[in-house]
This record gives structure tokens, sequence and C-alpha cells, in this order.
């Protein structure tokens, strides 16, 4: 019997080795690359050369990429709220559709992936611009007298990081929501709870998972999505993204782009880490 | 005096085209012990809910110790339900749960924690208080979430179909142990079954429902033997059911024929020669006889089983009625196929309509 075990504990090894070997070669193989690139020095014109320094790291500490770091944070602390206050309530209320609507909003939701992400964001740049689509609606209604001017702001990049985000926390909250036992609520409701109180003691506390790795998705892109700040925000808005991908490009500089990337990675998990400390979640839906 | 708990005036409900209530009236008594007895789709639960506040009747009235409760929220009614699938909170645990409708009410919390004991000793779960609801039984479940609605002290506890899920021994462990919950804490039970064995034994009165309607309303003893009609008769201890003419009558006493044969029936409804009547006959009031006697009807035996300690035959009579026989113990006095007369006496069957 013991042997058995045993036996069975190896084959069941051996069926999920190559997940491991998959995850060791793609992601720890660049990740380990990644930090050791960030302890090198930039060549003269090109390329790196192998001289250990910790100069790349002392170098974030300039006041310039301080103040980048803490405008990509407070853009994603803003996209990440505001996306919760739309894509909760949305999702919720979509699970509680019929099954026929549930699948017609869902194929809403799903159109739009199917074309380029920056083709969309081009689509913006029409109806954002000044006298654009936008501003034309606006005056047209007299609600606006002047053009806006959103484009190439700060609202702007804000707007497309909602636009571009807001689907995964819809999904999440809503495979969360979609999984309740609705005679909770009426349990609540006839145990003396109000609806709000419901949906306080209840409600929230069973699709917590949901919105949470919910706001996991939309946090921790919003902190790279260096297109749409380029796009939308002109030169105006620089964010931890973009100037990752500045000096993998045009910069050459490898070696500080790396440093950039593992600070923003260490930033990120820790967000993570203290989040679930402080909500206290052990399970997110599907991810971590 | 007894009172009034609650009253059910000409509730009606449909939902869509169907129509799952047709103007249910009912007075419920504080203290009782009420069953609806119906099987699935009879509206019993859609009862339940609209008492609940979950549902609102489409016409009608409801009313609590007298006041009109009717469009109140459920949380506002001193009522509470206990869930068919039982409705734990499963990110509570078993104190949290139980003690959540005091919370709610904002009880003081060492009074809670004591209201929480007190629940769980009623339900025997003591030492349970710090289990998950995914680390308890069925059984345990359903203890819990009697403890949660009790421990507010409702006017009246509602419960749907609340063993429907357990298995048949623990079943009647539970039924016992309701019984004696009821009764220590005298709060009014309304409860939901289709099993007729659990509520005749649970029951002061039963409520028999088909299709949105109140087919009886009476004690266990009037329901099983008094039936007024062959639904009721056969959906409570499934009642054999004769149709036949009345012949003669005298006093209380009426002979019936069916088919060619006469048996007389005791009765207190007034009948007159020529009636069509229908009677409900147990099937264990029913005597076999070798030979043909007096007031007998002919039949054959078609099949022979032996369930519950109990012996049932089926028999044939001459127009191929079907008849259930029941003895108890072994009887292997009769054989299958075997030509047998049967009869019982005149006050071992009802007239029903």
């Amino acid at each position: 019997m013991e042997n058995f075990k045993k036996r069975k504990k190896s084959k069941l090894w051996l069926t999920i080795a190559p997940l491991y070997i998959f995850t060791l070669i793609f992601v720890g193989g660049p990740l380990i690359y990644m930090v050791a690139l960030s302890f090198m020095s930039r060549a003269e014109v090109w390329g790196i050369v192998a001289d250990v320094t910790v100069e790349n790291y002392t170098k974030i500490l300039e006041p310039i990429y301080i103040e980048t770091f803490v405008q990509s944070f407070k853009l994603a602390f803003s996209t990440t709220i505001l996306i919760t206050l739309i894509g909760y309530p949305f999702g919720y209320f979509m699970a509680k559709l019929s099954p026929q609507w549930k699948k017609r909003m869902m194929i809403l939701i799903m159109i739009p992936f199917w074309t380029s992400a920056l083709i969309r964001l081009y689509g913006w740049i029409i109806i954002l611009q000044s006298n654009g689509v936008l501003d034309k609606l606006l005056m047209g209604l007299h609600i606006t007298d002047g053009p806006l001017k959103l484009l190439y702001t700060y609202t702007a990049v804000l707007i497309g990081m909602v636009y571009s985000l807001l689907p995964f926390m819809i999904l999440s909250v809503y495979s969360s929501a979609e999984k309740l036992d609705w005679s909770l609520i009426e349990a609540a409701r006839d145990l003396g709870a109000t609806r709000w109180k419901t949906f306080l003691t209840v409600t929230l506390k069973l699709t917590l998972p949901g919105l949470l790795s919910g706001v996991i998705l939309t946090f921790v892109p919003s902190m790279g999505l260096f297109f749409i700040a380029d796009i939308l925000g002109g030169n105006k808005i620089v964010l931890v993204g973009s100037l990752i991908q500045d000096q993998m490009t045009k910069g050459r500089n490898w070696p500080f782009a790396a440093a950039l990337s593992v600070v923003l990675m260490i930033m990120t998990s820790l967000m993570i880490y203290l989040y679930r400390k402080i909500t206290h979640t052990k399970d997110l839906e599907g991810i971590l | 005096m007894e009172t009034i708990m609650l009253q059910l005036q000409n509730i009606k409900k449909s939902f869509g085209n169907t129509t799952v209530l047709k103007e249910i009236n009912l007075d419920v008594k504080e203290g009782e012990f009420i069953t609806f007895l119906g099987s699935s789709g009879c509206g019993k639960t859609t009862t339940l809910r609209i008492i609940a506040g979950l549902e609102n009747p489409d016409s009608g009235v409801v009313l609590l110790e007298g006041k009109d409760v009717t469009n109140e929220e459920p949380h506002k009614r001193n009522v509470n339900t206990v869930f068919q699938n039982y409705a734990l909170f499963p990110h509570m645990n078993v104190e949290q749960n139980i003690g959540y409708g005091l919370k709610i009410k904002k009880v003081e919390k060492s009074q809670i924690k004591k209201q929480v004991q007190e629940a769980l000793e009623l339900v025997q779960l003591s030492g349970y208080e710090k289990r998950m609801p995914s680390e308890l039984s069925g059984g345990q479940k359903q203890r819990v979430a009697i403890a949660r609605a009790i421990v507010n002290r409702p006017k009246v506890l509602l419960l749907d179909e609340p063993l429907g899920a357990l298995d048949l021994q623990l079943r009647r462990q539970m039924q016992v142990e309701l019984k004696r919950i009821q009764k220590k804490v005298g709060i009014t039970f309304i409860y939901i079954t289709h099993d007729q064995e659990e509520a005749i034994n649970m029951s002061d009165r039963i409520v028999v429902m088909r299709d949105g309607v109140f087919e009886q309303i009476g004690t266990p003893n009037e329901i099983y033997n008094k039936p007024v009609n062959s639904f009721v008769a056969t959906f409570v201890g499934s009642a054999n059911i004769l149709k036949g003419i009345v012949k003669e009558c005298e006093n209380d006493y009426v002979k019936v024929s069916i088919n060619t044969e006469e048996i007389i029936v005791k009765t207190d409804k007034k009948v007159s020669v020529g009636d069509n009547v229908t009677m409900a006959v147990r099937s264990e009031n029913i005597e076999l006889y070798g030979e043909r006697k007096e007031n007998c009807l002919e039949a054959i035996i078609t099949e022979k089983s032996f369930a519950g300690g109990m012996m049932h035959m089926i028999l044939k009579l001459t127009d191929d009625t079907e008849v259930v026989v029941s003895r108890h113990g072994m009887n292997m006095e009769f054989e299958e196929q075997q030509k047998v007369y049967i009869s019982w006496k005149p006050d071992g069957c009802v007239l029903v309509d």
C-alpha cells in the first residue's frame, strides 16, 4: 500500500513536471536575467558591460524618477478606484440578469477584445480631441460652452486606463457574484437585516474574492500600460511604464530599465501583499 | 382563550400566467405546530415566502398578531425562516451565524454570547461555536439553521422542508427533536413537508394543499380518519378509493352497490338513494375471507409483497379496480391468483366528495 502510494506520487510529479520546466524557462529565466541585468552597466554606445554596480538603483532616487513613480502610483490608484466604482455594480447586476441577457452582456464585453487595443485607443483620440466627438456633443447639447480640450491631459489618460482595464474588474466580480447563493441574501433579510446591511455583511463579503482579484488585475497593469499614456497623454504624462520603455529603446540604457522594472515589481508585489494582509483573503478568484 | 397569531386572508398569487395560490385562508393559533402538506409545486413554499415577506401576494392580507404586515419588508417582520438548503453564511462560524440576527438588532455582545449558548444547548450543539459551516454534517447544519432562527425568538417560525436533505434515520431523530424544541420554546411553527408521516407525527394541525388550494385543514386524526375528498384520502395514508351507487339509506347506515355486489357503510353525510358516492377505505381496515359471506366483494390477489413489517396485497375487483390490503406480519393464508372476498366494518370507511 505504502509502496503503491509512493509510486503514485512519483507518477504525479512526472505529469506536472512539464509545467514546472515551462515556468522555469519562460518565467524564472527572464526574471533572473532582468535582475542580473539591473546590476550591470551600460556600454559607451551599444549594449552592456559586465561591471557590477548599484548605480542603476541609486539613480532611481533622483527626484525626477521618484516623481515618475509617485505619478504612476497616483494614476494607478485613481484608475483602480474608478474601475471598482463602475465595475463592481456592473459585474454584480450582470450576475442577476436572466441567462439570455447574461450571454448578451458577455458578448458586448468581449467584442472590444477582438480589436487591437491600440486601434481602440486611437478611437479615443477622435472622441477626446479638441472639437472632437465629445466636445461637439456636449456643445450641441449646450452642456459646455467651449471645447474641453481633454486630449493630452491627465484626465484623458485616466479615461483610457479605465476604459482598457474595466472588463477585467467586471468579469472577475461577475464570476464571483454568479456563484453567490441568493438564498443567503434572503436569509439575511429574514433575520432582520436591511438591504444595505445585507449588502455589507453578506453580499460584499462573499463577492470579495472577485473584487480583490479585479483590483489586482487592474492595479498591476495600470502601473505599466505605457502606450495609453503615450497615445492619450502626449508627452505630458510620464509613467514608470513609459520610462522603462524609453530607457529600453531610445535611451539604450538596458541596465537602468531593468533596475526600474525590478523596483516596480517589488513595489507592486508589496502592494498586493499589504492589500491581502489587510483584507484577510486567502483565495482570490482564480489568480494568485 | 387561545389567541390567533397569524391570519392569511384571501391570498392570491400568480407567477406570469400560472396561478400558484387561489384564495387561501388560514388562522394559526399561538404556539401551534401547523404543517403544510402537499406535493412539490402545490404552492406551499410560496405561501411560506409570503408569510416571511420574501414574496408579495397579488391580493389578500397577512395579519401577524392582528396587525397587517402584507407589505412590510421581511426584516421588519418578527418571523424567521429555516431554509430548505439551510442558507448558512459560509464566511461566518457557527457562533456568528446564530448571533447574526441579534447583532443586526444591536443586542449587547455579552447578551448575544449568552443567547447563542442557550440556542446551541437547545439544538445540542454546544462546543461547536467556532466551526465553519463547511465543517458540519447535514444534520448539524440543520441544527445551526434552526438555532439561528430560534435565537431571535420570532413570533412565528417558518420551516421549509427542513429535513428534506437528511437520511431517513436522522430525519426521524430530528422530527422528535423539533417537536421537543417547539414545546420548549412555545413558538408557533409553520412547517412544510411532502412527507405525510412527518406531518402526522409532528403537527397539531395539517393543511393539505393541492394546486394552490387548501383541500383540508384539520388535526392529523381528522385528516387521516375523516378525509373530505379522495385526494386527501389517497395523499395521506394512501387509502383505496371505490365508487358506488346508494341503494338504501337507514339512519346513518347506507347500502352501497359496487358493480353487482353490495356493502354497508356508516356515514354522517346526507345521501339519498341513487346517488353516486366515493368511498375511501384504508388498506388495514379491509378483511379477507376465503369464501363468500354477506356484505362482501369478490376479488383476486394479483401481487403480494412484504415491506416495513407489513404484508401488502394488491387485489383486483371484478371490474379491475385495484385494492390494496395490508396486514401486520407475514400472512401466508392466501396465495397469489387466489380468489378471495373482501369486506370492512361499516365505520371502516368514509364517504368522500
